[in-house]
């Protein structure tokens, strides 16, 4: 953690000021509407009409308040992504912030469109609308390969995500592989283009973590070493040139020199104590835990981007809530199973 | 005889001097600063807190009542710089002042002059927080005011301060 002094700071957050002061003021308000502990215990503790009875007394309502099946729930809360996306264009129109968010869409996009051209998986219903992108126009560039119409970095990807998959045509994880690290590095790119620390310390964080889950389930799955060198991407702070290193290495050395990174602490709580294997799933719990963490630490009271990304994250991850709440409604599962399958970090920052 | 008042002449002017400047030129120096000082502050603070406020307006323009002290708090330190530079004006008979009493006036002025404009900063950037306790709950406002206010208390005391060193100023 760098010290400067305050009143540098200060000045530093004042420049900040005309970029997204009022960006910031419009997202006070809408924090204020963020569903409270109360209210998701309520909606735990309900039955499914009892639920939409609840939500529409929020922001939720319009968008649920026909909801019969588990389809029109989807539905509505897809639509709802889509209203706060389009708020998080208006408010943040000239920066690159509302591009760090639809990033993942858009890339989400490009591997279901790659999937379905090379090895014929469905894209029924898996195509997002929330990505900055014209889903059409990206599916025609892949599939007929003329890039021109795509903007100028994304003629790149697509024509590099395709020489990847030509060399490796049997593995359809090959186009996760390499798109899950192009996205991770362009979203580091943003950050560093919007010159934001928090983002910046963020993009950064994910990027180790991502590596650090392929690292550790490749050695599960016995990887070979080129698969590394698509997969893992740079930016990170674990240098990926030190972890290509490390995937050559015996298993024990290897998971001593990660548990003495910064990522030890959450790294011991993924391990069996007896043979010092990694429980993946848990290593998938724990890292997304971790990232929520970041999140959950950035500034809440200075004007910034952080505070902008902040609340489109946790508006996300009530979606996902509402989502599990919902459905497992509708499935007539009790509440504890519920609230098993619930994240408790995800309920983290309503305190 | 003519050398004896040219030498007398200039002793004069070397007395009314002090780092080369004459003592209304540090007195008007000292106004100056402290208006620039807390001018300059008022005008950043109320920029960041009207930024945030114009957003919170955006979405809940009913709140405009209640937001605006907080933009307006920190445009008090403007006020105390103006007060400082009338009162350096209209307390000292600014042509006959010495160089010495000048430079006296001038320093008296800084406590002004830096803490209302750093404070004036500052609560800028505590109104903005306060602004978003008011954006969540417009009865929080009489708490929300309170933060701001505390750093106000500072330029307050910069004032008096300021004021204080002009009595005791021959």
């Amino acid at each position: 953690m760098d010290v400067e002094p305050d009143m540098a700071r200060a000045m530093k957050t004042f420049r900040k000021v005309p970029r997204y002061g009022h960006a910031v003021g419009r997202i006070m308000v809408h924090e204020a509407a963020l569903l409270d502990w109360q209210r998701i215990v309520r909606l735990l503790e309900s039955g499914f009409s009892e639920c939409l009875e609840i939500l529409r007394e929020t922001e939720y309502g319009p968008y649920l308040e026909d909801a019969v099946v588990s389809e029109d729930v989807e539905e509505g809360l897809q639509r709802f992504l889509v209203g706060q996306y389009s708020f998080l264009d208006d408010i943040c129109a000239g920066t690159y912030v509302a591009r760090f968010l639809h990033l993942k869409y858009d890339f989400h996009n490009l591997k279901v469109i790659f999937k379905e051209k090379c090895f014929g998986d469905s894209t029924e219903d898996m195509l997002s609308v929330l990505g900055s992108l014209d889903v059409e126009v990206l599916e025609a560039a892949i599939n007929s390969g003329q890039v021109g119409h795509l903007p100028r970095y994304w003629d790149g990807v697509v024509e590099e995500v395709r020489a990847a998959v030509e060399a490796d045509e049997e593995d359809p994880g090959t186009v996760d592989a390499v798109a899950d690290q192009l996205y991770l590095e362009r979203r580091l790119e943003l950050a560093r283009m919007e010159k934001s620390r928090f983002l910046i310390s963020y993009a950064r964080a994910a990027i180790d973590v991502a590596n650090l889950r392929i690292l550790l389930r490749g050695r599960r799955l016995d990887k070979e070493q080129g698969y590394y060198r698509l997969a893992l991407a740079n930016g990170g702070r674990l240098e990926r040139i030190m972890l290509l290193d490390l995937s050559g290495d015996a298993h024990e050395r290897l998971v001593a020199r990660l548990i003495s990174t910064r990522y030890g602490r959450m790294l011991e709580e993924v391990l069996h104590t007896e043979d010092k294997e990694v429980r993946l799933t848990s290593l998938d719990r724990h890292s997304d835990e971790y990232l929520l963490e970041k999140l959950g630490a950035m500034d809440r009271i200075r004007v910034g981007p952080e505070r902008i990304v902040r609340y489109i994250l946790t508006r996300e991850n009530e979606v996902v809530l509402i989502r599990i709440i919902l459905q497992g409604k509708l499935h007539r599962l009790t509440p504890a199973d519920i609230e098993e399958v619930i994240n408790p970090k995800y309920l983290a920052e309503r305190g | 005889m003519v050398g004896a008042l040219a030498a007398a002449g200039t002793d004069a002017l070397q007395a009314s001097t002090c780092a080369g400047l004459t003592g209304w030129q540090w007195a008007i120096l000292g106004a100056a600063l402290a208006f620039v000082g807390g001018g300059m502050g008022s005008a950043m603070g109320i920029t960041y807190a009207s930024n945030v406020a114009s957003g919170v307006l955006v979405e809940d323009p009913d709140k405009f009542g209640s937001l605006l002290p907080l933009i307006a708090i920190p445009g008090t330190q403007g006020i105390y710089g103006l007060i400082t530079a009338i009162l350096v004006t209209f307390q000292f008979d600014l042509p006959k002042l010495s160089g010495q009493t000048g430079m006296m006036v001038f320093f008296a002025c800084l406590p002004v002059a830096f803490v209302c404009f750093i404070s004036a900063v500052f609560q800028g950037l505590t109104s903005a927080s306060a602004i978003g306790m008011v954006a969540r709950r417009t009865e929080e406002l009489g708490k929300a005011l309170v933060l701001p206010a505390l750093v106000e208390t500072y330029a307050v005391f910069s004032l008096i301060l300021t004021i204080f060193l002009f009595t005791k100023i021959k």
